[in-house]
């Protein structure tokens, strides 16, 4: 896996690639809870390199929404792949987090949310 | 020709990797599409996290052997693990989640209930063996809890 944050007043990104399994998620669970305790009301997840998830990457995922939900934010996953969106679908994972074609979608969807704090 | 595979993890947290490489090169030799590639690949990955992480007892080395088969239509895996009882048939709901309710356990088991098309438990002389078919045909199976 690799990981990229990108910098964002109202949310926490990360770009990831390669695969996201019990090796590599424990270092995605820890910079992602650690971004969300500045405050931010987004998680934005580039998925669009991303080759494999399994629960272990999708639990970082629940975690961020049980953090990020009562506060009026949101989890957006974007770009993922057909295979790996039919895994969102099935499990019925997608109707909790926001899911993007693009990362330029989720940051329009940003841009035209006001912020309630 | 029934293709077949076989993967014996004798020290299963540090073979898991080198497992999935392995399911990885059979389902590229076999020309499975990414779907059903990722799908083989995840009920494993999830069924041998389940017996790392629920099975093994302290101090104590316990063997898992891996198994898949191409029947034409099908691919079947069964895994067999020498842990305490344990019937994944019996906690492995279709609903990840429930109205209202966002939790964090149990979505292996779910996700495997999901993408399997069959899922079927034995326990024998000490073993667990769960055998698992997923169908090459892709048919949505959506999870419709909440809705």
């Amino acid at each position: 896996m690799h990981l990229r944050q990108i910098e964002h007043p109202r949310a926490a990104v990360f770009l990831v690639s390669g695969r996201l399994d019990a090796t590599s998620t424990p270092e995605l669970e820890r910079k992602v809870l650690l971004s969300l305790e500045s405050g931010v009301r987004h998680l934005v997840m580039d998925f669009s390199e991303l080759e494999y998830i399994n629960s272990a990457g999708l639990r970082v995922l629940v975690m961020s929404y049980q953090r990020l939900n009562p506060r009026g934010g949101s989890v957006m996953v974007c770009g993922v792949r057909d295979y790996i969106a039919e895994i969102f679908d099935i499990s019925g994972y997608n109707r909790i987090f926001a899911m993007h074609a693009d990362m330029a979608h989720a940051m329009q969807e940003i841009d035209a949310t006001p912020d309630a704090q | 020709m029934i293709a077949k595979f076989d993967f014996a993890l004798n020290r299963p947290e540090e073979d898991q990797a080198e497992l999935l490489a392995a399911v990885e090169e059979f389902a590229d030799a076999l020309g499975l599409p990414p779907s059903v590639r990722y799908r083989l690949g995840l009920v494993i990955d999830e069924l041998v996290s389940n017996c790392i992480a629920h099975g093994a007892r302290p101090g104590e080395d316990r063997g898992i052997r891996v198994g898949i088969s191409d029947s034409g239509d099908d691919m079947t895996v069964e895994i067999v693990d020498s842990g305490p009882p344990f019937d994944p048939t019996a906690h492995a709901s279709r609903k990840c989640l429930q109205p209202g309710d966002v939790k964090v356990g149990g979505m292996g088991l779910c996700l495997v209930r999901n993408l399997a098309t069959r899922m079927e438990y034995s326990r024998f002389d000490g073993f667990n063996r769960t055998r698992i078919t997923i169908a090459k045909s892709i048919q949505e199976n959506a999870c419709t809890s909440g809705r």
